[in-house]
Parts: structure tokens; C-alpha cells; sequence
């Protein structure tokens, strides 16, 4: 988990450190800071993992991680994400990388990007189901697949599903 | 540009001081010595001589050389500054290194002769004209390790600077015209004095100017 | 912000004796990190030293932060941090005087960041520079680099002889660089993985020339290895952008860098599975396809 311990100095508006009056070597812009501040950025994606050994792009790793956070309601409809080069920082992961994560997430209609505003979670309503019901069609699909490959016919694949729920209730 | 020179120099100060003060410090010992006596005289001398010319080399060696092998060299050209204001910088900084010795242990040497009743004064022409051969001396020395990259030339260079030393002083004590006027008791002033003194400046006004024309047009660094 | 590139190079050309530069072309644009990976001896220090001014090209445009190098290198150098792995600092002084010297150069200097570093990189201020080893030796530098927080980053292998833990401070301090989308990073390293994680664009090199630069994204999306069981004798016809073919057999391995579906619909049944590649493997596949068709 890529999670700082100590405190990050936030990017500061240049000049106020320095002694205005010494010679004007740089002509530089203000810095501002993202729009979160850097706790709430620790709150909001600690947890988010890229990893090394999985097979899988990162960015995809990314839009999993985020689509679950929505469909468990940790991440609210309307709720900020956080802006892409901020999020890039705390992962230690491209800017580029990022950036097609939310473009991607975007086409689904996952998050909504405001011009100039940042990018948010979608308000629409049912979503958190809607990715949930996407999750398990993913799942079902694979079962059905592995269930052809063992030879199973239709009632043998139902049968196992239905004995996998018993499981769970006995729980 | 100002403020970045003033600490480059005083860089090359700060990493130099123990040797400077050192040197400083040998030279005025040898000084000392060379105060009662024609042997502690010789050897005085020749001690505050050596001390000069062996801390000039140190010098450009250290500062020039090893700052290139050091790889450090990579580090001060990251600085703000182009390949000609490094060259400016170095000369000015380590002429400057060196002038400070230098000036004491010149002026010790004049007083010595001055002041003490025991060395007639008519050995100052003389002590001048070793006073600026030293400066000379260096800036030949300083001209070459700005010059070239070559562990050789840098060699052949020293062994050259130094023999000219002994060289020189040969020189100076065979001129009959010097060396007549070694005892008396008044310094006299007279034209083959002036004619070495003229070589010693324009020596170093060549050595000291051709960096700024040839190293510091260099195009390549490394 | 400003709209000018951090880095230009237009066809440069670079002779020595026995190695040239030839018609490099680079783009560095502000709030990007570049990876620049090349074989030693491909031209990678030789490219930074002519970013940075240590040396002139023979031919062809540079200009970093809108100046001209390496004429206007004096002024472009306030802005940009500069660290190679074969720099050192002067000997015989502590890493204190070290940031007070850099302190009193540069305006933007931070104190408090700079003892952040300190503690990240595990360095000690009192201690002489000369002791450090030189893994803790290029720390010191980058830190008295990254402390300045200069517009432009130009780092020559920069994490070679970093222990891990190092090289993962470093790589955070780099994304924290690129919060500020008017600071830009340009890095040559031979660490692929740590390459293909930050950067936004990769920049491959090989003897001298130019043989790939493109958004990262763009390189793992247009590689693949695409691995084929086909009836023995089967002659595969010529495709397009298909850079090698390994045959054994039966099986077929293909590697193209013009990835589509449709190649795949192509090849019909025989296709075993489609494998995307690590930029490693992207990279030792491009710089072999760029050799054999230069006849090298």
C-alpha cells in the first residue's frame, strides 16, 4: 500500500519562503494546491493498490479499484474524486496513466467530468447497483465459461449455484 | 551572476584554507630563519621559496585537476553560469588563493630586507624580482591546468615551472648586473631590473588573459 | 501556464570518434515525465549533456525552457535541476554546506523541504561528503537538486545503485514534482519497470538514433505477442506491422507494434492468445526490428 507516513509539504505558492526582495532570477507562476487538501486525499484513496505482478494494465487495476469503491457506496454519488495529477502523486503512477482511468470511467458514465471543476462520482441513481450487477454478469460469465470447459450441462452449473447460496446463508 | 562568483570563490577559499593558512605560515617560519646568518639565510630562503612555488602548484592542481577527476566538475557546471563565466570565476578565484599567501609572504620578505640591518639593502631588487617571478611562476602553472585535460602536459608543466626556479635564480645571481648590487648598502634601480620585471608582468597578463580567449570559448565541457 | 516546451531538439547531430549522434528529435512538454531508455552506449549521457550545455551539437536546434543551449545555458540552468549518477560534490565539505552553498544561488530553495529529504533519503547534514557511499552520494545530490524545486528536472540514471527503499522515496518525490503541471521531468534510466509505472512518454534509443518516442499508454497498447498453433506448413503471408516471427514448429510467435482486432480476426482459429507486453519486452523487440532494418 502506498501510503505516506509523514506529512508531504504541500505545493505553496513560490515567494513567500524567499525573500521577495532578492534579485528576481525566476520568473515562475504561483503554485497552487490541488483542490483537496492532502489529508482528505489520504482518506479518499488509501487503499488504492496498484500492483506489480498482476497481469493486467494498470490503468484497468485502477478503474476496477475505483468502480468498487462506488458500488460499495464508499465513494458517493456526487462525491469529488481526486484530480488527476494528485491522485498520480499518491500512487506513484503516471499522470497519462490516470488520466485515461478517468477518461475510460467517463465513456462508461461511472464518473462525470466537469470542465475546469474536476471529475466526480456519477449522480445517477441505482449506479452503485447498476456496477454491482455489472460485477456479478463479469463473474457469471466466467462460471458459465469454466462450467463448458468441465463439461457441465445447464442443470449441473444452476445446481452448484444453488448449493454455493446454501453455503453462504449457513454462514 | 555576481552573487554565484562571490560564492564559487569563496568556495575555493573554504576548500583551500588549510593549505593557505599552512603555506602561509611555512613561508613566514622560513622567514624567521632566514633572519641571522648566511646558512639560515640560505635556507630561510629557500624554504620560503619552496613554500610559494609548491603551494601554487598544489593549488591549481587541487582545484583544477581534481575537481575534474572528482567529478565535481559536472556539479559546478549544473550551476547557472556558461563554460566562459566558470573559466573567469576559476582564475579570479584561485589568482585569488594564491595572491593572499603570496602578498604576506612578498611584503615579509621585503620588510625582512628593510628593516633587519644585517641584510643590506641592496638585496631588494632582487627579492622583488623573486617576489614576482613566484606570481609569474603560477600563473603559468594556473594557465596550463585551465588549458588541458592531460595528466601529462599537466606534468610536464610543473617539472618545468619548477625547474624553472632554479633557473631563475641562477639567472638572477649570474647577471653581473644584479648581482654587483647584491651588498650595497642602497637598492639600485637599474635597467635590467626593470627589463626582468617587464618580462614577470607581461608573463602574467598573457597567462592570466588567455583563458578568457581560448579555455572559455571551449564549445565542449567534457 | 506557459506554452512553450520545456525541451526541443530538432534533428541534432553529435560527432566523436567512434560514436555519433544522428538527427534526434525530442518533445518535452510542461507537467510531463519522460522516460529515456536506451543499451549503454546508445547516446542517453551524451543527449542529456547536450540538453544541459555541457556540450555543443555539430547540427541541429536545441532550446530548453525556451532558451537556445547551450548559449543561453546560464539562464536555463536557474530553472533546471541537473543530476547524473557520475556527479559528485566537492570533497571535503558536509552536506550542510552543501545546502547553504545551493541556498544562497538559488531563490527558490525550501528549507523545510530540504530537511524533509534529509530524513526521506537518510542522510546526515554533519557528515562529510566525502564519506558518503555512492548510492547516499547521488541521494544528496538529488536532494540538493529536487530542495530548489526547478521547472525542469534533467536526471541521468538516477536511481542506478539505489537500494529499493530509495528508489520508492525517489519515485514519490518525482509524482510529487509533476503536481505542479508546469514542472517537467526527463530521466534516462535502465530500470524498465520503474520507467513504465511514472512516465508519461517513453523515448528509446540505439546507437545513436532515435528509434522510438511515444506516450506511454500508446507503446503497451500498440504492442502485443500474439501466439499461433497452425497446422504444420501453413505459410503465413506477410502482415503488416508485424516487427518479428519466431516459428517452432507448430507454434508461431508474432510480435506487432500496430496492435488491432482485426489482425487478430485475421489470423482466425490459429490464434492461441494475444499477450500483452511489458515495456521491457517492448523495448528489446523495437531497438531489434529498428537494427535489422538499419542492416546493423
Amino acid at each position: 500500500m502506498l501510503h505516506r507516513n509523514d506529512e508531504r509539504p504541500p505545493t505553496r505558492a513560490y515567494g513567500l519562503t524567499t525573500s521577495l526582495a532578492r534579485e528576481k532570477y525566476f520568473s515562475k507562476g504561483l503554485v497552487f494546491d490541488s483542490k483537496l487538501s492532502i489529508h482528505c486525499i489520504h482518506s479518499m484513496y488509501s487503499g488504492i493498490n496498484i500492483s506489480q505482478t498482476d497481469a493486467r494494465p494498470m490503468y484497468l487495476q485502477i478503474m476496477e479499484q475505483i468502480r468498487a469503491r462506488i458500488a460499495a457506496g464508499d465513494w458517493a454519488a456526487g462525491k469529488e474524486l481526486p484530480s488527476i495529477r494528485a491522485l498520480a502523486a499518491a500512487l506513484s503512477v503516471s499522470v497519462i496513466t490516470i488520466k485515461r482511468a478517468y477518461l475510460d470511467l467517463e465513456n462508461e458514465g461511472v464518473i462525470v467530468t466537469r470542465h475546469g471543476k474536476g471529475s466526480f462520482v456519477a449522480d445517477v441513481n441505482g449506479l452503485a447497483g447498476e456496477l454491482q450487477e455489472g460485477k456479478l454478469d463479469e463473474h457469471l460469465a466466467a462460471a458459465a465459461g469454466i462450467g463448458r470447459q468441465l463439461g457441465l450441462n445447464e442443470e449441473d452449473l444452476a445446481a452448484r449455484l444453488r448449493s454455493a447460496i446454501r453455503n453462504l446463508d449457513k454462514k | 551572476m555576481n552573487m554565484l562568483a562571490r560564492k564559487l570563490i569563496a568556495k575555493d577559499f573554504y576548500l583551500n584554507r588549510w593549505l593557505i593558512i599552512g603555506s602561509t605560515v611555512a613561508g613566514l617560519v622560513g622567514l624567521l630563519i632566514a633572519t641571522e646568518g648566511e646558512i639560515r639565510f640560505n635556507i630561510g630562503m629557500l624554504t620560503w621559496l619552496t613554500t610559494i612555488v609548491a603551494f601554487g602548484v598544489v593549488l591549481a592542481m587541487n582545484a583544477i585537476a581534481n575537481e575534474r577527476k572528482d567529478r565535481a566538475l559536472q556539479f559546478v557546471l549544473s550551476l547557472p553560469l556558461s563554460h566562459g563565466d566558470y573559466v573567469r570565476i576559476r582564475v579570479v578565484g584561485l589568482l585569488l588563493c594564491f595572491l593572499v599567501p603570496w602578498a604576506v609572504l612578498s611584503v615579509g620578505a621585503i620588510s625582512l630586507v628593510t628593516v633587519l640591518p644585517n641584510l643590506p639593502d641592496g638585496m631588494l631588487p632582487i627579492v622583488i624580482l623573486l617576489c614576482g617571478f613566484m606570481l609569474a611562476n603560477y600563473s603559468v602553472v594556473l594557465c596550463g591546468a585551465l588549458h588541458t585535460t592531460s595528466e601529462g602536459v599537466m606534468t610536464i608543466v610543473i617539472i618545468v615551472t619548477n625547474m624553472n626556479v632554479t633557473l631563475f635564480i641562477f639567472l638572477i645571481l649570474g647577471l653581473p648586473a644584479l648581482r654587483d648590487h647584491l651588498h650595497a648598502p642602497a637598492p639600485v634601480w637599474n635597467s635590467i631590473f626593470w627589463t626582468v620585471l617587464s618580462v614577470e608582468i607581461a608573463t602574467l597578463v598573457v597567462t592570466l588573459s588567455l583563458p578568457y580567449f581560448v579555455a572559455a570559448r571551449r564549445r565542449d565541457f567534457i | 501556464m506557459t506554452p512553450t516546451k520545456h525541451i526541443e531538439m530538432r534533428n541534432v547531430r553529435k560527432g566523436f570518434r567512434f560514436f555519433t549522434l544522428e538527427d534526434l528529435s525530442l518533445d518535452l512538454e510542461p507537467g510531463q515525465i519522460m522516460g529515456f531508455v536506451g543499451p549503454n552506449g546508445a547516446g542517453k549521457s551524451t543527449t542529456i549533456r547536450l540538453l544541459t550545455g555541457l556540450l555543443a551539437p555539430d547540427a541541429g536546434e536545441i532550446r530548453v525552457l525556451g532558451h537556445a543551449m547551450p548559449e543561453g545555458q546560464a539562464i536555463a540552468k536557474r530553472d533546471i535541476g541537473f543530476v547524473s549518477d557520475e556527479m559528485r560534490l566537492f570533497g571535503h565539505a558536509t552536506l550542510e554546506w552543501h545546502m547553504q552553498f545551493v541556498a544562497s544561488i538559488y531563490p527558490g530553495w525550501d528549507p523545510q523541504y530540504a530537511k524533509t529529504l534529509v530524513r526521506r533519503f537518510n542522510l546526515h547534514p554533519e557528515q562529510n561528503v566525502s564519506g558518503l557511499s555512492s548510492g547516499e552520494h547521488v541521494k544528496a545530490v538529488l536532494l540538493l537538486a529536487l530542495a530548489r524545486r526547478p521547472r525542469l528536472l534533467i536526471l541521468d540514471e538516477p536511481t542506478s545503485g539505489l537500494d529499493p527503499v530509495a528508489r520508492h522515496e525517489l519515485l514519490g518525490e518525482f509524482m510529487d514534482v509533476l503536481r505542479d503541471e508546469d514542472r517537467s521531468i526527463l530521466f534516462s534510466s535502465h530500470n524498465t519497470v520503474d520507467v513504465e509505472r511514472i512516465s508519461d512518454r517513453i523515448t528509446f534509443i540505439d546507437r545513436g538514433r532515435l528509434v522510438d518516442s511515444s506516450d506511454k499508454e500508446d507503446f503497451l497498447e500498440r504492442w502485443r505477442r500474439i501466439q499461433l498453433q497452425l497446422p504444420a506448413g501453413t505459410k503465413l503471408p506477410d502482415l503488416p506491422h508485424v516487427v518479428s516471427r519466431v516459428v517452432d514448429g507448430q507454434f508461431v510467435t508474432l510480435t506487432t507494434n500496430r496492435y488491432s482486432p482485426d489482425l487478430v480476426s485475421f489470423l482466425g482459429a490459429g490464434v492461441r492468445e494475444v499477450q500483452r507486453m511489458s515495456l521491457e519486452e517492448i523495448f528489446v523487440a523495437n531497438v531489434m526490428y529498428h537494427r535489422e532494418l538499419r542492416g546493423s
